[in-house]
């Protein structure tokens, strides 16, 4: 037997390949991956519920009080009516699918650094000509896309449903609710995204990290809803959801014109400290993004 | 010289895993022979960049494979281990990871096909991941570690759980890729594996190397073999 060396070197390819965004292949791969799981289905279907169930409630409320106004009740009245249902709609939607979007990024974003870090996988993805800020921008992407489909998005478009619907004198004045509540959204939006990598960064299996991360979002948001209201008024930092329902709250007030904010009779509770409830949530991003890279960063140097 | 390491040490706490370490390899297959723990996978993970020389330094193509990623875009690897995504599909497997190379989705996706059709995977791409046996995980592995045609091919064990046949078979196939100029580095713990495959070995022993040993050298039962390197 003998070797027989037919060619010695490598012919280069000719040219140079054009360099592509590397993140988005890992984010690709990823949501894919999650997809397949029947887990992902359902919070994907317990999303879209929540959605239905306020665009239902939304073009009821606003029906009803234009039916109101044909009857020739005064118009006052009815845009009260109309613009109040609208903002109390749209903030239990950012309420209620901030916590539908937390447990549908437990199943899809959970395992995103822990599985690829009890796999292996990472040793593939770094012997890529890929550097660690594509790596950690590839699963960012991916984490942070759940909630801008589940939240920021799902907002925007009942947003114009109502305003599509209210009569011209109202919809003048919901105007004011679309940069507070868009806001509102990215910000939670931020927070569930970085938690659930830092989280996941620590962690070695997906479905744990799933499980810590939604029992302590709702053990976190409990907390923050009941203790306030037994005098411990500093329990209401601990919930990010009261802590973004603070700062949407502020941004209304700065925004909002004297007619809206005079036509608005309820407001959702809120933490008394602006600054305080922005230092948490800036805290607890902070916090998932600093796991998050010391993770990959110790990981990656060998 | 295509791959070179010079005074190369790694030391894992107390444990010296790789002991100065001096290495050059050009194209064709080199065999990295040791028993299991003799710092075979070390010496790989550090020509691919995943480990980082205590002293010494690496270079691959000129490139420090630890500093400048660059270099993996003219290397391709095959881990040991042997856990995966397993949902994935092989086909998915290895265009997503053909993609991380730049090429666009099309392109990624004739390269994973060409890849997996050269290591006899055509008729399984399709199969999800967790549904191979050992073989076709060794095979679709190797598909991804030369879809983008590398000219720097590092193999750590890859023999291990194929059958007679699949194992005829990926020995054919490193052996072609060393014939086309490729720098083919294999890692295993079985002399006739090794032996099948190419007479340039590395035998690792106590995290010192030995260079250009023929396996006649090593199996004195192999008699005088022809080594054309």
């Amino acid at each position: 037997m003998k070797d027989q060396v037919f060619a010695v070197g490598y012919r280069r390819l000719p040219g140079g390949r054009p360099r592509r965004w590397a993140p988005w292949p890992i984010a690709r791969t990823a949501l894919a991956l999650a997809w397949r799981k029947r887990s992902t289905k359902l919070g994907v279907v317990l999303c879209a519920m929540s959605l239905f169930g306020h665009g239902m409630a939304l073009a009821a409320q606003v029906l009803a009080q234009r039916l109101a106004g044909s009857r020739g009740e005064l118009m006052e009245g009815v845009m009260r009516g109309i613009v109040c249902d609208v903002h109390s709609t749209l903030a239990s939607f950012i309420g209620v699918q901030m916590l539908a979007c937390a447990f549908l990024l437990a199943m899809v974003a959970a395992g995103l650094v822990a599985e690829d870090r009890r796999t292996g996988a990472m040793e593939l993805y770094f012997s890529r000509p890929l550097r660690r800020h594509d790596y950690v921008a590839g699963k960012l992407l991916a984490a942070g896309l759940v909630p801008a489909a589940t939240l920021v998005l799902p907002f925007a478009l009942l947003w114009l449903f109502a305003i599509g619907m209210a009569p011209p004198a109202a919809a003048g004045e919901l105007w004011g609710l679309l940069l507070p509540g868009l806001l509102g959204a990215l910000v939670a939006a931020a927070t569930l995204t970085a938690t659930i990598l830092g989280l996941s960064a620590l962690g070695e299996r997906g479905r744990t990290v799933g499980v810590i991360y939604v029992v302590g979002m709702l053990v976190l948001t409990s907390l923050g809803d009941e203790l306030p209201d037994n005098g411990h008024r500093w329990a209401g930092y601990l919930s990010p959801l009261r802590n973004v329902q603070t700062v949407a709250d502020a941004a209304l007030d700065a925004g909002g014109s004297g007619l809206l904010l005079q036509l608005l009779t309820s407001r959702p509770e809120t933490n008394p400290s602006l600054a305080l409830a922005v230092v948490c949530l800036l805290a607890l991003i902070a916090l998932g993004l600093g796991v998050l890279l010391w993770r990959v960063r110790t990981e990656v140097a060998g | 010289m295509t791959i070179e390491l010079h005074g190369v040490t790694k030391m894992f706490g107390t444990v010296r895993a790789l002991d100065e370490i001096d290495l050059a390899l050009s194209a064709g297959v080199t065999g990295l022979l040791g028993p299991n723990g003799s710092g075979k996978s070390t010496l790989l993970k550090l020509i691919s960049g995943q480990l980082r020389p205590d002293t010494g330094h690496v270079r691959v193509e000129g490139l420090d494979p630890f500093a400048e990623p660059e270099v993996f875009a003219r290397l391709g690897l095959c881990p040991e281990q042997d856990k995966f995504y397993e949902e994935q599909t092989g086909e998915a497997f290895v265009t997503a990871l053909t993609r991380l190379h730049g090429y666009g989705a099309r392109e990624a996706k004739q390269r994973a096909h060409a890849a997996l059709a050269r290591v006899g995977m055509a008729e399984h791409m399709r199969k999800p991941i967790r549904a191979m046996s050992r073989g076709m995980r060794q095979r679709t592995k190797i598909a991804q570690a030369i879809a983008h045609d590398p000219p720097v091919v590092l193999l750590d064990e890859p023999l291990t759980g194929t059958d007679p046949v699949g194992r005829a078979d990926l020995i054919a196939l490193v052996r072609a890729l060393g014939q086309e100029g490729r720098c083919v580095v294999v890692s295993s713990h079985v002399l006739h594996e090794v032996e099948a495959m190419t007479h340039q070995v590395v035998l690792v022993r106590y995290g010192r190397g030995d260079k250009g040993l023929m396996a006649a050298e090593i199996h004195p039962d192999i008699g005088t073999l022809p080594v054309s390197h």
